[in-house]
């Protein structure tokens, strides 16, 4: 057989089957989309075995909570076009500077000025306002304007049916003398500010809910089941101990008089016994601090503690530290 | 590779994925390329000379089966060369037709004479059918291996390309992992149809070879009947 005639059968088998290759194993160029990497949390071992039980599909809360207002003194904005926003909505505020007072700040009289009668009115108030005002004549000067720009542009109008308006602040088609806000040109229709000045309530108001502890908690393992009280329950009770606990500051090596005191708790945080000395140390100072130790845990029996985690902080251990006051 | 080459977007066709390979793995590539081409072509050259032995074998059995003299048949295949079953027929007619031309006295040792002319044609044309074969059988154990060499190299440098751009997203990796990948897809390619064939021509050799072997066995009792006869 002629070895030849093959090789060439074969070179133009393989040309084939790589030509159809070229031709159809065009594969789509490989796009590939920039994925962000995904932040993740190492937590050990114990921290997972303490997570809380909880359900992600936990009600979120029963009823709103009341939210406590707290109205601090009235401080004077940092902007003025904001307080003269402000006023012209909120006419219960006392207005701060003179100049304001003289304008009426109903909005009925803004209306009648569209007609011809109070026209004159206007005009004078301003001249009147403008010497007035010397400290900020200018910023006041510009507010004006703004806030009672359809006051003037109720004027041309009128004016406009005699003679051409002389400002280049007219536009051809007017607003509603109702609008209240100065149209800013460089800002948007936002119903969230609209919402802000319809608010009655004063700008300086602080809110806060009581605190609570949520009894359903939307956050935490299924499996968990630590009833361990945790880092802020800890300082809790730390923090009522610490309010009546005298350290022995002038005792010789005080550093050292560390005392571990076993309370035992009724459920409404009152002593249910005489709280223990854990370890016994020797010295006339230890008995002094123990002292001291057992005083404070009785001046303030009463702990308010979580009802919920009765079982862990009904016998709990605390120690008397004098380089970190309490160390529960 | 260099960093330029390291595209979002990569194309991916054949062509390119040989033309940005490093040069250890293009010379894989066409080795390989080269070893497919040699397999196939072995391999349709012996397809076809199988079919032929096969043919010839049959024509001859049937012309040897057909009652027509030796001498005869001896005549007309000696004239042309003749292979396979037929070159064992014509090898044994030699010697036979020399030991009594020649007048020998003894034809003691005419038998064992005609059994080895015929061993040595018989071994001579399994040699024949079977040669290149191993061609077959080594593309077909080496291949694969050449092929994980080249991947083994493209990876090696779509690593170094990593370490270049400090970067280890897809786009970086992917080129050079696909182009290695390609290497050994060439090794596979190459080393399926010669394993393939490989066994194929291999059991094919075996049974002409069990052929020729037992029409050897057969055409020697008949001479040695002959033998007995005249001696």
């Amino acid at each position: 057989m002629r070895p030849d005639r093959s090789f060439a059968a074969s070179a133009s088998l393989h040309a084939m089957v790589f030509g159809i290759g070229l031709v159809t194993f065009d594969a789509r160029p490989m796009v590939v989309a920039p994925t962000e990497s995904m932040p993740v949390d190492i937590m050990s071992m114990s921290e997972f075995s303490q997570l809380t039980r909880g359900q992600k599909t936990a009600p979120k809360a029963e009823k709103p909570k009341h939210v406590a207002e707290k109205t601090g003194e009235v401080k004077p904005p940092d902007t003025e076009a904001k307080k003269i926003a402000d006023k012209t909505i909120d006419s219960a505020t006392p207005p701060p500077l003179p100049p304001k007072v003289e304008r009426p700040p109903e909005p009925e009289p803004k209306k009648a000025e569209a007609k011809p009668e109070p026209k004159p009115e206007p005009a004078p108030k301003k001249a009147e306002a403008k010497p007035e005002i010397k400290p900020d004549a200018e910023a006041l000067e510009k507010l004006i304007a703004k806030t009672e720009k359809p006051e003037k542009k109720a004027e041309p109008e009128k004016k406009a049916e005699v003679k051409p308006p002389p400002k280049p602040v007219d536009r051809p088609k007017q607003p509603p003398p109702v609008a209240q806000t100065p149209p800013d040109p460089n800002s948007k229709f936002d119903t969230s500010k609209i919402a802000a000045l319809l608010d009655k309530r004063a700008p300086q108001r602080a809110a806060a809910s009581g605190a609570e502890v949520s009894h359903t908690a939307s956050l935490g393992s299924v499996t968990g089941q630590a009833q361990q009280l945790s880092q802020t329950e800890i300082d809790a009770l730390r923090a009522q101990i610490q309010r009546c606990w005298n350290p022995q500051v002038g005792a010789a090596e005080a550093r050292d008089l560390i005392v571990r005191v076993r309370i035992a708790l009724n459920q409404d945080g009152s002593l249910a016994g005489q709280p223990m000395l854990v370890d016994h140390g020797g010295g006339a100072y230890f008995q002094v601090a123990a002292e001291s130790a057992m005083r404070a845990i009785r001046r303030c029996a009463p702990y308010t503690l979580p009802v919920a985690k009765y079982e862990a902080w009904r016998d709990v251990e605390v120690t008397f530290d004098p380089r970190d006051m309490f160390r529960g | 590779m260099t960093p330029a080459e390291i595209t979002p977007s990569v194309d991916m066709s054949l062509l390119t994925l040989f033309l940005q390979a490093h040069w250890v793995v293009k010379s894989v590539m066409i080795g390989l390329i080269c070893a497919s081409i040699w397999v196939w072509a072995i391999a349709i050259d012996k397809w076809l000379l199988f079919r032929r032995t096969r043919a010839a074998s049959d024509q001859f059995e049937q012309a040897f089966w057909s009652g027509q003299s030796l001498e005869e048949l001896y005549r007309t295949l000696s004239a042309r060369p003749a292979d396979s079953m037929a070159a064992l027929f014509v090898a044994a007619m030699r010697e036979w037709k020399r030991t009594f031309e020649g007048g020998a006295r003894s034809f003691a040792g005419l038998q064992q004479r005609i059994d080895r002319v015929m061993d040595v044609s018989i071994s001579r044309e399994v040699e024949r059918l079977e040669s290149k074969l191993l061609v077959l059988a080594t593309v077909g154990s080496a291949g694969p291996f050449i092929g994980l060499f080249g991947t083994v190299w493209g990876i090696m440098t779509s690593f170094q390309s990593i370490a270049a751009s400090k970067n280890t997203s897809l786009a970086v990796v992917a080129p050079g992992i696909a182009e290695a990948l390609f290497a050994t897809a060439m090794g596979l390619i190459a080393a399926i149809p010669a394993t393939i064939f490989y066994n194929k021509f291999t059991s094919e050799v075996n049974k002409q070879a069990a052929r020729l072997e037992g029409f050897a066995d057969e055409f020697s009792a008949i001479l040695s009947r002959q033998i007995d006869e005249n001696g």
